[in-house]
């Protein structure tokens, strides 16, 4: 077997070709990369359902294609999504939908994935000031939500994710007696490693707060949504 | 050496990866110097370790998001009758798919081929690749 630390350019030299054979799909691809990992966490969302008794369907295919919302703007109808069903309750898991906050009836923010009753997208015609229309689904309807960063974990980045669930699902900010067991918790999915630091910050929230803060996605995340994985994640 | 892939990346990601690599490259300069006599045996590999760096680095920001699209792909196109999936104006066809799997299958097959292990490229800290890289060099040297 070759030796990089013997001779370094023969390694050089076949990286070279590996690049060069592979360079359009690397170069079409390398533009969409954070896409690529909201479309993993997405995935393991519906793996979790999945692992958890549920039977899902792929909702809405336009034109036998999977349309993928990209961007907060849009009409959801316009958009594929999964149908999580166990005994008769049914579920969307959805992506980028804007939810209306706990606190007031004005203000919305958009999670990356948000697991919502069915049939619960709604239009606000008065949003803007034009013709145009607001697509939100109520408080009430949300189940649960997760945020997706592809990054790795820093302080700001967990302390703004308990204002976003303040926003959303403010008691999930303490610890409940009692708690469902069928869907994720509101979670935070990472996808870099912590560090010692970060890893602090993520068991301190963890013990105050009824959430998930998930890390290091990257490597680990096929085993943290596996079938005996899921079983460590808070629930709701 | 981060030149060799940034030449075959967009500007936009190049750049954060070129970024990267300088900032660690500083962290290991610094490590290999001479102050440190656990890692003083590797000052003379420093072409590799740039090497292994430049690797580690594409592996992590390009190659770990190509395998998380296909995840996804795979369900969508596997499990029902979808033919591709749609990002706007993009479209992720079954081929652009088998090619995505096949730039990552290759890579990881052209590690091994020089006894590369994956988990060499799993790291947040700088002197965890360095510690790791030294690891490796000890294991060829030994067979």
């Amino acid at each position: 077997m070759a030796n990089p630390f013997k001779d370094v350019r023969e390694l050089t030299r076949d990286i070279e070709t590996y690049l060069r054979k592979n360079r359009s799909s690397i170069y079409n691809n390398a533009k969409r990369l954070s896409d690529f990992f909201e479309m993993a966490c997405y995935n393991n969302i519906v793996r979790f359902y999945e692992n958890n008794g549920f039977q899902i369907k792929i909702k809405n295919l336009i034109r036998n294609r999977f349309r993928y919302k990209c961007t907060t703007a849009g009409n959801p109808a316009n958009y594929s999504y999964f149908e999580a069903t166990k005994s008769c309750f049914s579920f969307e898991i959805r992506h980028n939908i804007n939810i209306k906050s706990y606190h007031n009836n004005n203000t919305y923010t958009t999670p990356d994935i948000c697991i919502l009753k069915s049939h619960s997208i709604k239009v606000d015609n008065e949003f803007y000031d034009t013709t145009r229309k607001y697509y939100y689904a109520e408080n009430r309807a949300l189940i649960s939500f997760c945020e997706v960063k592809n990054f790795n974990p820093f302080p700001e980045l967990l302390f703004n994710f308990i204002g976003v669930v303040n926003e959303l699902k403010p008691v999930l900010l303490r610890q409940p007696k009692y708690y469902g067991k069928n869907h994720i918790a509101t979670s935070l999915m990472m996808s870099g490693k912590a560090n010692k630091h970060a890893n602090r910050i993520i068991d301190n929230l963890h013990s105050r707060y009824h959430l998930n803060l998930i890390s290091d996605l990257f490597n680990i995340g096929g085993i943290k949504f596996g079938k005996r994985g899921i079983k460590k994640f808070k629930s709701v | 050496m981060i030149k060799l892939f940034t030449q075959y990346i967009p500007f936009k990601e190049s750049q954060q990866m070129t970024f990267e690599y300088n900032l660690r490259m500083n962290d290991i300069n610094h490590f290999i110097s001479g102050k440190y006599d656990f890692y003083a045996g590797l000052k003379k590999d420093k072409q590799t370790i740039e090497l292994l760096l430049a690797m580690s680095i594409f592996y992590k920001r390009v190659l770990t998001n190509f395998d998380s699209a296909n995840k996804f792909s795979s369900r969508i196109i596997f499990k029902s009758n979808a033919k591709a999936i749609q990002l706007g104006t993009y479209e992720l066809t079954s081929k652009e798919i088998y090619n995505l799997k096949r730039a990552v299958l290759r890579f990881k097959e052209l590690s091994k081929e020089y006894s590369i292990p994956v988990t060499l490229y799993h790291y947040t800290e700088t002197k965890v690749f360095l510690r790791n890289v030294r690891n490796l060099k000890s294991l060829l040297n030994e067979n």
